[in-house]
């Protein structure tokens, strides 16, 4: 992942190409789980079609899924809120990256806001170089472009439910595409710092509470961060 | 209610919640932008949740034996060094996860 030189006068499509070449490794996370999704929520015996706009609709792999175990079992409402409720928390906090990024007309900010999902933010943080008016279209062209390989993934899933091969271990795709943009923001960052947070926060959480670990993980985090650097001003 | 509306309201629930968490920083957020508190959070919190992330696709809380973990921290080894050597993002997942289904191949 060079760091893409993309100058100021680049037509749409230029940007275009980047944001897929960008995304070109979520598809291979987010379309095969897009469809063993799909495959699932066929178990459930509702109209398949659901599959797909359910995932249009809600747009959170981790809260889908969660919510597939209460819809399985015809189960509370308010019982399968709680739970997602947690699952989806941690998305709380990949908007303070983009307070300033996503200043923009009303409704591109409300598409980036419903489609910031963990591929998104990771891959928006890790590419913000671009100028004001063409990054606006670089978020916009990225998020829709997650969105689409995680809904059609859900399409085919539910629709070719029962003549999909299944490889074992193609899941590992997304430990490595995080992986990948954890050695970015080293070479960015140059510190070892917030890594040996993260490693301690995790212990923490998983010592506490591993069901919810990740939301508990980002919070203790951010607690160290705050304490760590509380007064120093040269950041 | 039918079985078609309790999920047709299922999924009305779980798309308000899921907008409304990814919302909130931007209903709240504008009185912190500015501050250095902020600023210290924007620089450093992506690389944790990065590193939290590759930790919570592992499923630690699924593995068996901890000869599980195995093929799983090597492939996630060869990720580094071939990023680092390379610096090519699509390259360094494609060799990782190959990697990782060889050696689970070969380890099971």
């Amino acid at each position: 992942m060079n760091p893409t030189k993309i100058k100021a006068k680049q037509p749409i499509k230029t940007i275009w190409n980047h944001a897929l070449k960008v995304s070109s490794p979520i598809f291979f996370a987010y379309f095969p789980l897009g469809i063993v999704f799909g495959i699932l929520f066929n178990h459930l015996g509702f109209n398949w079609v659901y599959a797909p706009i359910m995932s249009l609709l809600v747009y959170a792999g981790s809260v889908q899924f969660v919510a597939l175990s209460f819809l399985m079992s015809h189960g509370s409402l308010v019982s399968m809120l709680v739970a997602t409720l947690f699952v989806a928390l941690r998305n709380s906090f990949y908007g303070l990256a983009f307070l300033e990024r996503y200043d923009t007309k009303w409704y591109k900010k409300l598409f980036l806001i419903y489609g910031m999902v963990d591929a998104t933010y990771a891959l928006l943080v890790t590419h913000n170089d671009l100028p004001k008016k063409q990054d606006e279209k670089f978020c916009l062209y990225l998020t829709f472009l997650i969105m689409f390989y995680w809904v059609s993934g859900t399409f085919v899933g539910a629709l070719f439910s029962q003549w999909l091969p299944q490889i074992p271990g193609l899941g590992f795709v997304l430990p490595c595409f995080f992986m990948v943009l954890v050695v970015e923001q080293y070479l960015k960052l140059r510190t070892f710092k917030p890594f040996f947070m993260a490693i301690i926060a995790a212990i923490i959480a998983f010592l506490i509470y591993p069901q919810q670990f990740l939301l508990l993980a980002i919070c203790i985090s951010i607690i160290f961060i705050l304490l760590y650097y509380r007064g120093e001003r040269s950041v | 209610m039918s079985d078609t509306q309790y999920l047709l309201l299922a999924i009305g629930l779980l798309t308000i919640l899921s907008f409304v968490t990814r919302a909130i920083p931007f209903i709240f957020g504008k009185v912190l932008a500015r501050s250095q508190k902020m600023r210290v959070l924007e620089t450093f919190l992506p690389a944790i949740i990065m590193l939290l992330l590759v930790i919570f696709e592992m499923n630690i809380t699924h593995w068996h034996k901890i000869t599980d973990a195995i093929p799983k921290v090597i492939a996630l080894l060869i990720v580094i060094v071939i990023h680092l050597w390379r610096r090519n993002m699509i390259l360094s997942i494609v060799v990782g996860t190959a990697s990782y289904i060889l050696l689970l191949h070969f380890t099971t």
